[in-house]
């Protein structure tokens, strides 16, 4: 058993506590060489490895140098324990990478255990550091494949980032490289060059900048602790990249805004900063200047614009405590001979800095879109250094486009890995038997769907059905996705992790495989389907005599539209069991969006458009706004019933492990803007309850003298950027259910569980409640289940911005030969620009105020009056407020590749020098 | 037969041996037991040793933390001695709270750190007023068989002697402690008591190093405690018959003689750097 | 935090499967009645056991005619810890262990043998490293044997957490501070009977199976290790390297 083991007691010494742990060396660790993953021939050549060569990487090459490791080349690679242990604990992003590259059978990645292994242990030598004894660790480790490998006229190359290491390596006779060395000598493969990190040192020096230093991360987090810094995660502003701010830890978090490059000091979009308070004196106010990087790279709002002294705490950035920087998409910048190596990256998201990278493909990658990684931001460097690591596509094509908005907003979307699609049932799946047996036979109730058109993964069907003793029976049916993807499958893990489908304009990224989401699982009016049911027993006033569910066999009679299901209700003749059975649900549904409106229940706006899109290219072509008709709102009803209804049973049976969904209430400085714009209209909202804010909006929509008609669905759409994210969250360790905009004291997600996986958890839940399904350990986890909440609403969050810049994308293609006039309101005034929405295409965009499109001031300062408190502009006489119709030029600005977009130009009211 | 005598007549049974000037155990009258020590057994404690006096065996650990001190004192740390003698070790004790003969032993080794001078109280200051060291010098007694306040003192001294503090600084913006695992120091004993106990017997035979089986039939017992240097440091002598003033002398000189021999196994023990510890 | 490696290794470098190292000893003490000493890793416990005798003043009310009663009393040291825990032992952890270990040997001890009297179980941890209970139930099974006190059967005791799916057997404090599920038991391994058993925190009932034979399997390894057990060094060393002298 354990006898051939040294015992070593390895003593470390925390704060005062002594923690003693043993440490067992064995015998028995594989190392690969015998049938393992390093019995083989490596094929990689290097001019100056002369033998077969296996790679061992040190501990910052993996740290560093990922893109050149990931690199299809790159295989038979030792990773050592020693390694990965300091890997996880320096950066979880590229702990993930490696680890996912070891479970790649391709890469032929061998984790080596090496501190376990009697062979190559060492204790700590006294007086030795941490790094120095990790380092001699890997040398310990390479020295003995060297001894292993000899044999076999094979050799272990040992490659670091540092010099240091790697003459020590030498000197013990070891064959050492830098990743430089390395990399710069592998034989047919040069584009690996342009991958490799750059070290710490500038490339170029710019004398016109000195950033401070960042202070050590112990003298950082002393001064968190002791509260001289604020720590926080900086959210640079979207509308001017040198303009920020940090929300502190703590219960009162508080807003702490930076300004300026100097007190940005090199900290990056989403990084985690230590920040020092500015002397009140120099305390200042978020610029409500728009800086519009893309027209002027040379125009910056630096500490040269000095502020009223009454400002809100302002602060600088002194030390960095965690990068989160990702791999960014963007473009080269044109300037600059293609034959140089060092170029300007311009990411594509505006909060991010440009970056420098040299590469020798300048020539093919201009005019692409491309991926590039930051490495480093050294301190005389005005931009941070990185490297390039895959090209996309060329701009402006759909598909490139697409791929860049996916990978910018972390979308998965390769496809399925065989292991998921190996779950999936084959293509003429039918329902056995012995399900029929254990489910309700509903194939013969009146069920029908009602969806948008070309909609291919129907979820959702209903039914009614009057029982003749003045009650209805009402059912809603869903498709029951948990019968497919069972808990812990590859297709489930999957799923948890994308967790939700995410729909652009023209595809569909799936969060299961089309089989099921398109066939399988689809409630299309063509065959028997597996359902989950929720039936209610109502009474003509849509009062719930009782509520049960079950699992179900359906029919399908009939897949509609929503057009279509209006127009039989509407179709007088029709007296078929659908049909009556559409204008009972219509009928009820109208009471309920009633009773629930009572409640307080927000209806809000959002301005949606659609596009018709070419058949062949794909290419929009036209476009029209979202109709709402009745058929629409009576499905709503029915699926907020029976989220309701699911949401009350899965908290009474499981209350401390339900999935639910919250919206919290917003905080009434939300509204302040919202309410002050109103307010400068003569209209006096009232934003104290969801019921107040409902009942003054409803007051709106009644005519008044001086205002359009349109407010009313203005101020529905400003209200809904008030409010705050609705969030999943675990029954067990939260105390708030309630969702705001629903007026609902519980809820959750339970209609749609092929395209979110928040349902098909609840789908569970439900399922083993009614003693249809078994429980398993995850399921009753609530920190488990907790934690996939909160991917859940990260991934949400991500698909809608996703979402939204495809929506943006396509009004781009949409435009990219036509110039248009369109009449759209003022939504916002700023100091020195109005943002404009024109509903006709959902279409938002700044109309400056002071300069024209090529970036010239056009409007002195003097002839700019700008009121905040009454929202209002005024330039060179001419007055606009907020709300104003104005009638708008749309077109299309090709200009700048990257930042291709659509611009709007001011047609109505005149205004010299900025109105065409 | 011999068993029963012993049972039933302690007391003749003793003294039949005594005639021979030889005890039950074989040893003479002035006879010590095989003594043994061993250093850091116990590794989460920050110094320990492990004494066995014959069959008596006893553990002493010490956990060193950080405190603040009292106001009286705001220069000094504090060490807190504590004797423990569980039901484990003999028949003789109850499950239960400390016994009587716990607490005595207790505050006999409160009084020898005092009175010794263990340990520069001021070398435990960190920073006056503010955060001092308390070392809890916990002794438990694993096996009762006699004289366990004897080799409760070895293991003190011994447990003590092994510990090394880390260096500790107070940071004065959050005036909490931090801890420099690197740098340890080695505590500084300035001296090396030993505790020689011994038992009358019939006023006139002076047993030295008694067995628990001694103990219970002699009358009156007397520990003297005395350094290197032949002070005497100590002595106790909690009631019994009187004794005269040679006894006295006599066991006085014994105590010289054995502490030398102790010591010569403290230093065999000694090693300055905690060998087995490792970051 | 993984407390299972994807190569399958813990912490401290064992499989899943593997207990600690575990050296025992007998007769450690000569005032007791039988004692042993156990090492399971780094958690140590000595053990004493005193009777069968009279049931002592305290305990009169205790006496069983038909039966002996079996009186345990579990302590820790203040050093046995990381941190020293200010506990005396009336504290509750401490009974409750006493209690547990109490109801074990009573399951497993012939107690009509010895009407009228009383067995006491001390148990002094002296280093504690994870998996107490069944540490402290493994010395007092050989203490037991030590005083030549009759047993059905040696009862051994294991524990058992689950992460990722897989059962690690044997578990230390830090597997312990990882808040997996705990799950110990005493077995009977010759009889093959479960004679105590408990779960701390939260596992599935599809899981619970997959513990039980890995605890059985662990209590079986621990058997064969005490039943021809290896001698530490000489028969009342505790611990390594001493020195002595005669005087």
């Amino acid at each position: 058993m354990l006898k051939s083991k040294v015992i070593m007691v390895k003593t470390r010494s925390g704060k005062i506590l002594k923690i003693v742990r043993e440490h067992y060396l064995r015998d028995d660790i594989d190392n690969g060489l015998f049938g393992g993953k390093l019995d083989q021939h490596p094929e990689l050549q290097n001019d100056l490895v002369s033998s077969e060569h296996f790679l061992i990487p040190d501990t910052n090459v993996v740290l560093h140098q990922m893109d050149v490791l990931e690199h299809s080349c790159i295989m038979n690679v030792i990773m050592l324990q020693t390694v990965l242990h300091e890997v996880k604990h320096r950066s979880s992003p590229v702990y993930k990478r490696i680890k996912s590259l070891c479970a790649n059978p391709d890469k032929k990645f061998f984790v080596f255990t090496n501190e376990h292994c009697i062979d190559t242990y060492s204790a700590r030598v006294k007086g030795e550091s941490t790094n120095d004894m990790n380092d001699r660790l890997i040398r310990i480790a390479a020295k003995y494949y060297d001894k292993c490998l000899k044999d076999r006229n094979q050799t272990a190359v040992l490659v670091t980032n540092d010099r240091a290491n790697c003459a020590l390596a030498k000197k013990e006779g070891l064959d050492a490289l830098t990743i430089e060395q390395y990399v710069k000598n592998i034989v047919g493969y040069p584009e690996l060059l342009d991958k490799l990190a750059k070290a710490d040192e500038a490339i170029e020096v710019d004398k016109s900048i000195s950033y401070p230093e960042h202070l050590k991360l112990s003298q950082v987090q002393a001064g968190v602790k002791s509260g001289k810094f604020f720590q926080g995660k900086l959210g640079i502003s979207r509308e001017n990249y040198l303009e920020g701010k940090i929300i502190t830890h703590g219960e009162d978090g508080k807003e702490i805004l930076i300004q300026g490059r100097l007190n940005l000091n090199r900290a990056v979009h989403e990084d985690v900063v230590a920040v020092e308070m500015l002397p009140e004196d120099q305390w200042s106010n978020p610029s409500g200047v728009i800086l519009d990087v893309t027209v002027q790279p040379g125009a910056e709002i630096t500490d040269s614009e000095k502020k009223k002294s009454s400002g809100v705490p302002t602060g600088k950035v002194v030390g960095i405590i965690k990068r989160s920087w990702r791999p960014y998409c963007g473009i080269l910048e044109s300037f600059g001979s293609p034959e140089m190596t060092r170029h300007l990256f311009t990411p594509a998201e505006k909060r991010i800095p440009r970056i420098r990278i040299e590469t020798r493909q300048a020539k093919t990658l201009i005019g692409q879109r491309i991926v590039v990684a930051i490495d480093s931001w050294p301190r005389f460097s005005k931009y941070p250094q990185g490297h390039f690591v895959k090209a996309l596509g060329s701009v402006g094509d759909k598909d490139t486009e697409n791929e860049v908005l996916l990978l910018e907003h972390d979308v998965a979307h390769e496809p399925f890995s065989q292991a998921v699609l190996n779950c999936l049932p084959p293509s003429d799946w039918s329902i056995p038997k012995e399900e029929f047996a254990v489910r309700e036979d509903f194939r013969d109730l009146p069920i029908c769907s009602v969806d948008p058109p070309g909609c291919t993964d129907i979820d959702d069907c209903l039914h009614h059905k009057d029982l003749g003793d003045g009650t209805v029976e009402v059912g809603v049916h869903i498709a029951d996705v948990t019968h497919f993807i069972r808990p812990g499958t590859p297709i489930d893990n999957e799923a948890a992790t994308r967790g939700t489908s995410v729909y652009l304009c023209d595809k569909r990224i799936d969060m299961v495989p089309e089989l099921l989401s398109s066939n399988l699982c689809s409630l299309r009016d063509d065959g028997d389907r597996l359902a989950f049911s929720c039936i209610w027993i109502m009474k003509p006033n849509a009062e719930i005599v009782s509520t049960r569910f079950c699992k179900s066999v359906i029919r399908s009679k009939s897949s509609m539209t929503y057009a279509q299901a209006q127009m039989q209700i509407d179709d007088k003749t029709a007296k078929d069991p659908v049909t009556m059975g559409l204008r009972g649900l219509n009928k009820l549904a109208k009471i309920l969006k009633h009773d629930r409106i009572e409640k307080g229940a927000l209806s809000l706006s959002s301005p949606e458009v659609r596009f018709h899109v070419d058949s062949e290219t794909h290419d929009p072509i036209d476009l029209q706004n979202k109709e709402l008709r009745d058929t629409n709102s009576m499905v709503e009803e029915f699926m907020l019933l029976a989220n309701c209804s699911v949401a009350k049973k899965i908290q009474q049976e499981f209350p401390e492990c339900a999935v639910l969904r919250r919206h919290p209430e917003p905080p009434q400085s939300n509204f302040d803007v919202f309410l002050n714009a109103a307010k400068s209209r003569g209209l006096e909202l009232n934003a104290a309850t969801s019921r107040d804010l409902a009942v003054s909006l409803d007051r709106t929509e009644e005519p008044k003298e001086g205002i359009h008609s349109y407010i009313s669905t203005l101020l529905r759409i400003l209200a809904t950027r008030c409010m705050m994210q609705a969030v999943y969250f675990c029954s067990g360790l939260e105390s708030d259910f309630r969702h705001y905009g629903l007026a609902a004291p519980i809820y959750t997600h339970f209609t749609s569980p092929i395209r979110r996986y928040s349902d098909i958890m609840v789908h569970r839940l439900l399922a083993a409640s009614i003693g249809a399904d078994k429980t398993f350990s995850e399921l009753l986890n609530k920190t488990e289940i907790q934690n996939v909440c909160k991917n859940l609403n990260f991934r949400h969050r991500m698909a809608q911005y996703a979402q939204r810049a495809s929506v943006g994308l396509h009004t781009q293609l949409f435009f990219r030969s036509k110039v248009v006039h369109e009449s759209g309101y003022v939504i916002f005034v700023r100091k020195n620009a109005v943002q404009v929405l024109i509903p006709k295409y959902g279409l938002e965009g700044t109309v400056f105020m002071d300069r024209d499109f090529e970036g010239n001031t056009t409007v002195n300062a003097d002839d700019l009056k700008y009121i905040e408190d009454k929202c209002e502009i005024t330039v060179r006489g001419v007055k606009l407020c907020v709300f104003d119709e104005v009638t708008v030029q749309i077109s299309h600005d090709a200009t700048n590749v990257q930042h291709q977009r659509i611009n709007l130009k001011l047609v109505h009211p005149k205004i010299n020098g900025i109105s065409i | 037969m011999e068993d029963i005598f012993k049972h039933i007549q302690p007391v003749e049974y003793y003294k039949s041996f005594l005639k021979e000037n030889i005890r039950p155990d074989t040893r003479t009258l002035q006879q010590i037991r095989k003594t043994t020590l061993n250093v850091g057994p116990i590794t989460t404690a920050d110094g320990s040793a492990l004494v066995k006096i014959g069959n008596t065996m006893v553990m002493c650990g010490v956990k060193a933390e950080l405190t603040q001190p009292t106001a009286e004192e705001p220069k000094k740390g504090i060490i807190v001695p504590n004797l423990d003698l569980p039901a484990l070790c003999s028949s003789k004790f109850k499950p239960g709270p400390p016994n009587t003969q716990a607490q005595v032993g207790t505050k006999f080794l409160d009084n020898l750190i005092k009175i010794a001078n263990l340990v520069n109280s001021e070398d435990l200051c960190i920073v006056p007023d503010k955060l001092v060291w308390v070392l809890y010098c916990d002794v438990t007694c694993l096996n009762y068989d006699g004289c366990v306040i004897d080799a409760a003192v070895v293991a003190l001294v011994a447990a003590l002697r092994s510990v090394s503090l880390p260096s500790v600084t107070l940071n004065e913006e959050t005036d909490t402690p931090v801890t420099n695992i690197n740098e340890k120091t080695p505590l500084t004993i300035n001296c090396l008591p030993v505790a020689s106990s011994f038992s009358f017997f019939e006023s006139e035979h002076i047993i030295t190093d008694p067995t628990l089986s001694e103990e219970d039939i002699t009358s009156g017992c007397l520990t003297v405690v005395s350094d290197e240097h032949e002070n005497l440091l100590l002595v106790d002598r909690p009631g019994g018959v009187s004794i005269t003033e040679d006894q006295l002398e006599i066991c006085i000189q014994r105590s010289f003689k054995r502490t030398k021999e102790v010591h010569k196994l403290y230093k065999a023990v000694h090693k300055p750097s905690e060998s087995n510890d490792q970051t | 935090f993984e407390l299972i490696s994807d190569e399958g290794y813990r912490f401290d470098g064992r499989k899943p499967s593997e207990l600690r190292r575990v050296r025992c000893n007998m007769g450690v003490f000569t005032q007791a009645d039988g004692s042993a000493y156990i090492e399971q890793g780094n958690t140590k416990v000595l053990a004493a056991i005193y009777g069968p005798h009279e049931a002592s003043n305290n305990m009169r009310s205790r006496v069983c005619l038909d039966k002996c009663f079996i009186n345990c009393e579990f302590s820790q040291a203040m050093f046995s810890s990381a941190e020293r825990k200010k506990r005396s032992r009336g504290d509750r952890k401490g009974k409750d262990m006493s209690a547990h270990i109490k109801q074990t040997f009573e399951a497993a001890v012939r107690t009509q043998l010895y009407p009228r009297s009383q067995i006491d179980i001390y148990l002094q941890v002296l280093h504690s490293d994870g998996s107490l209970y069944c540490a402290c139930v493994n010395a007092a099974t050989l203490a037991l044997i030590d005083a030549g006190i009759a047993m059905k059967d040696y009862v051994c005791a294991c524990s058992a957490s689950l992460t990722k799916e897989t059962s690690l057997i044997d578990i230390n404090h830090v597997e312990e501070l990882a808040g997996c599920a705990e799950f110990s038991a005493a077995i009977m391994p010759k009889l093959d009977q479960i004679i105590y058993s408990e779960l701390n925190g939260r596992i599935h009932q599809d899981e619970l199976g997959q513990l039980v034979d890995a605890v059985t399997n662990g209590c079986k390894d621990i058997f064969a290790v005490i039943d021809r057990f290896e001698v530490i060094t000489d028969n009342t060393e505790i611990a390594v390297s001493p020195r002595s002298l005669h005087s």
